[in-house]
């Protein structure tokens, strides 16, 4: 459930940018980047820092 | 043009089919037709430069043009030449789904593909929608999501939700990545984090795309929303009337979706995947209790 929460927030932001900014809901590369970012670096980012 | 459902079909696929495919060729083959092509039908401008096709809409699903990727045949080509360099089955019949499932989704469009190539340059639609790629992406994206495409990606959000299991974590150790070796070599350099996200990325992008298109189009702009068949009418869309020459051929469609459904079946059986004598059966039977 945590990871799913993480998915829909990170889906929330994604579309946030979209509608204010459309070029970006335009690449398939981008969106990759922008989870791989939300879900595995920043994540790992957050862990390092606290642990 | 479809903006959603190609991003969403493969899961809907791998739902179905399980360890039958590898997802990797399937979404590969799923956005092959465009991948390629997209950027020049709409233009990509740099250092003063503007490179975009004289004739979008011939070039993208005509011949002369890149049509030929939208075809069965190019999918049963492509899917040949996989298996002859990797001798790898499930990569070729992977590619083959995914590529074929993207070629009749795009008959919706006002335009439509070249299904009988090549004995037939005929291109063939329903036009539900319209085909609007020469209102540039903003333009294209208005007309797409005011009219009957914007139910049709609804439904494949609905049919992609329904697969969630899918996108599980079991589900992604036990089928996806034992299926294909690539996951094991992305594996080596990435933690399972970082391939989930890759292997859901697609389902994320269809959803959030659909749902900000929707907002833009219709919150922060006021585009009409016409349901009609081929609307919205207010965006005048490329039909496949304008570039066919000719009538329609139903019959040479027939004989050409004939011959390529015998080449597919014809590969499915030398790469092992043809149709079990069971199922055969099965189908001979159901038809025989119907025409009874």
């Amino acid at each position: 459930m945590r990871e799913l929460g993480a998915y829909v927030i990170a889906g929330i932001v994604y579309v946030g940018i979209g509608v204010f900014v459309p070029a970006f809901l335009f690449s398939w590369v981008v969106a990759a980047a922008f989870l791989l970012v939300a879900m595995w670096l920043v994540p790992a980012a957050v862990r390092r820092l606290v642990g | 043009m479809s903006w959603v459902s190609h991003d969403l079909e493969p899961y809907v696929i791998q739902r179905y089919m399980g360890k039958k495919v590898a997802f990797v060729p399937l979404l590969i083959g799923s956005y092959a037709p465009d991948l390629a092509t997209k950027w020049f039908v709409y233009g990509v401008g740099a250092f003063g430069l503007h490179l975009q096709a004289s004739d979008p809409a011939r070039f993208h699903r005509g011949f002369p043009g890149v049509g030929f990727t939208h075809t069965p045949m190019f999918g049963l080509l492509v899917a040949g030449l996989i298996y002859l360099v990797w001798r790898n089955k499930l990569w070729a019949v992977s590619f083959l789904v995914g590529q074929w499932v993207h070629a009749f989704t795009d008959i919706c469009d006002s335009l439509g593909v070249m299904l009988a190539f090549p004995f037939s340059t005929h291109i063939y639609s329903i036009g539900l929608w319209p085909y609007a790629a020469e209102a540039g992406r903003l333009g294209d994206a208005a007309a797409y999501f005011s009219g009957p495409a914007l139910v049709w990606d609804g439904l494949w959000v609905v049919l992609a939700i329904a697969s969630w299991r899918v996108l599980t974590k079991d589900y992604f150790r036990e089928v996806i990545a034992p299926t294909d070796s690539f996951w094991g070599w992305a594996g080596r350099r990435l933690p399972e984090t970082a391939l989930l996200a890759l292997y859901r990325t697609s389902f994320f992008y269809g959803i959030a795309r659909w749902t900000a298109w929707i907002l833009w189009v219709h919150v922060m702009n006021a585009f009409a929303l016409d349901l009609t068949w081929g609307g919205p009418h207010w965006q005048p869309g490329i039909t496949s009337a304008e570039l066919n020459r000719g009538g329609t051929s139903w019959q040479l469609l027939l004989v050409a979706l004939a011959v390529t459904l015998t080449c597919g079946l014809t590969y499915l059986r030398i790469t092992g995947h043809a149709p079990s004598r069971l199922l055969w059966r099965r189908l001979g039977r159901r038809l025989a209790r119907a025409a009874a």
